[in-house]
């Protein structure tokens, strides 16, 4: 690979991070503090892109050592999978293969008032793994459909620490619901607490939720808890 | 990573002797940019990409690990270039002892400092030992440069939020290789003959700001494939292998900590960026984890390459096992004590 080449590949993969962190689309990969390292790290690809590509080529003496080291040819591989695949979001298909969470033991503290009690997935699920609190609240919970093995389905957040590779998977299992949505839809549900007769905490299994509405709600710009 | 080295790094700045040797890299440029245009609107026109779940899940686990790994790599690089662009190897030969036992922790702290990646303090080590440092000290420094400084110990904060004991694991396991090796070299290490050859890594980038832009350029683009594999492996784990499978693997506390370091040195991933693949086995014990984080850096495929082809194929078929071994056993004992 010559020069130019590499500057062109490495301009491209500016290219990328700027596509990415100028929308709201980096957050379907990464966390949303990694905006302003990702516009940093394009600014400097781009130009040093721009750089080797304007520049004149060495002279014939030295181009027997113009040839870059086979692996930087694999920076097409993102660019393609950015600009040609452009992914969406982690969805059932990650969620089903994630193991479930424990949440490490929290102090929620009482629950917020009001006739309906908006709260994130892993809330619940930390609340309905160690203490009573949720015992006869209504919450809404937003999240997106996953199918279990036995037709259940589930209504689903994935979390991430660090970006999208190490995602662990929120679930709760919904029951008497008005209707079930397709895998990957995005609903917004409310309903009660099924406590479980089980008496040791954590409690391991996925915490059932028993709806009275089911929304359909649009893909939220941030998916991840 | 300078396993093979020929990258082009010369001043950019020369004058266009040959024609010929020009329209070769316009044409080839132009080609690359063809394809990859074509690819993006052939594959949006006509619906080419396939929407398998496993195969969208694997791209966005891919996407997300090239990007959350690019700008660490950038800081790692453009310090190290700072760093070698500002400070010669005669100050650091001048504050090595004389004695080996002393010079050898001396030469480990000294990794602290020096940022860079692996295949690039390969040449430093050699470089300061013609220039008078002995061989154990050098091989203290060179497994502890990569593997201690800033960046790395930064990128594994972020890596593993909640978890600062992963870093502090990986600084403490990562110093223990380089000291054990060190001392243990000067020992055992007199009758090893070492190749002293100039080594096709040793680059010169030249003074000032052309000579900063060519070691940025040159660093970059030795790693960022290997940056590239490294992801497509990890995200394929996460993705494709069966669940299973994984499980069976994850669960054996011995098994996983020899699958994981072996795959630290089959797929050589740079140091500033590990920490993020290793965060996303998140089927394996965090000792498995660490493993994978401290074998890595002391030890992979292209750094025994490398060390082959700088201080000699004797050496290397005695360097390369003891510092697997070494590593395998600090990382166990660090990650028992303190994950």
């Amino acid at each position: 690979m010559n020069p130019r080449t590499q500057g062109l590949l490495i301009g491209l993969a500016g290219s990328v991070l700027l596509r990415l962190a100028s929308s709201a689309e980096y957050l379907r990969y990464v966390n949303p503090w990694m905006r302003w390292p990702l516009l940093a790290t394009a600014a400097v690809l781009l130009g040093l892109g721009l750089r080797l590509l304007s520049a004149p080529q060495a002279p014939r003496e030295h181009t027997g050592s113009t040839r870059g080291p086979w692996s930087a040819w694999l920076l097409v591989l993102p660019v393609l999978a950015v600009f040609a695949v452009s992914p969406p979001a982690l969805g059932a298909y990650a969620a089903d293969r994630s193991a479930v969470k424990v949440t490490t033991d929290k102090n929620y503290g009482t629950l917020g008032g009001g006739p309906v009690v908006p709260m994130s997935v892993s809330e619940f699920q930390g609340r309905a793994q160690w203490d009573d609190t949720l015992s006869g609240a209504t919450v809404a919970l937003t999240g997106f459909v996953s199918t279990g093995p036995d037709g259940a389905w589930y209504l689903t957040r994935l979390a991430i620490a660090c970006c999208a590779a190490d995602a662990v998977a929120y679930k709760v299992r919904i029951e008497d619901a008005p209707l079930q949505p397709p895998q990957d839809a995005w609903v917004r549900v409310t309903g009660t607490w099924q406590k479980p007769a089980t008496t040791a905490l954590p409690r391991l299994d996925p915490p059932v939720l028993k709806v009275t509405d089911v929304t359909p709600v649009a893909t939220p710009s941030h998916p991840y808890e | 990573m300078c396993l093979d080295a020929p990258v082009q790094t010369e001043p950019l700045a020369g004058p266009s002797a040959g024609a010929a040797g020009t329209e070769d890299g316009s044409r080839q440029t132009t080609i690359v940019l063809g394809c990859l245009v074509g690819a993006v609107v052939l594959s949006r026109a006509f619906g080419l990409v396939p929407d398998a779940p496993a195969l969208q899940t694997w791209a966005a686990m891919f996407i997300a690990i090239v990007i959350q790994s690019l700008p660490f790599l950038l800081l790692g690089v453009v310090l190290a270039a700072a760093i070698s662009t500002l400070l010669s190897e005669r100050v650091i030969r001048a504050v090595v002892p004389q004695n080996p036992a002393f010079a050898v922790p001396v030469a480990s702290l000294a990794g602290i400092g020096l940022i860079g990646c692996e295949c690039a303090s390969v040449p430093i080590a050699s470089s300061v030992m013609r220039k008078g440092v002995g061989a154990p000290a050098a091989m203290s420094f060179l497994l502890a440069a990569p593997a201690v400084n800033p960046v790395v110990i930064v990128s594994t904060l972020v890596a593993f939020p909640g978890m600062p004991q992963m870093a502090l694991a990986r600084f403490l396991a990562s110093f223990a290789v380089s000291l054990v090796v060190g001392w243990l070299w000067v020992r055992l290490g007199r009758e090893v003959p070492m190749g002293r050859r100039s080594a096709a890594g040793e680059h010169d980038h030249g003074h000032g700001f052309a000579g900063f832009v060519a070691s940025v350029h040159h660093d970059l683009i030795s790693t960022v494939g290997y940056l590239v594999i490294g992801a497509m492996i990890a995200a394929g784990v996460n993705s494709f292998v069966p669940k299973a499978a994984i499980s069976a693997v994850a669960s054996h506390a011995v098994l996983s900590v020899l699958v994981l370091a072996a795959g630290a040195f089959v797929v050589a991933l740079c140091s500033q960026t590990d920490a993020f693949v290793a965060a996303s086995l998140t089927a394996f014990s965090p000792t498995a984890r660490l493993a994978f984080l401290v074998v890595g850096p002391a030890m992979d495929v292209k750094l025994a390459t490398l060390e082959a082809g700088v201080f000699g194929r004797r050496f290397a078929v005695r360097f390369v096992p003891l510092v697997l071994v070494v590593a395998l056993l600090c990382a166990s004992l660090v990650g028992r004590v303190l994950l």
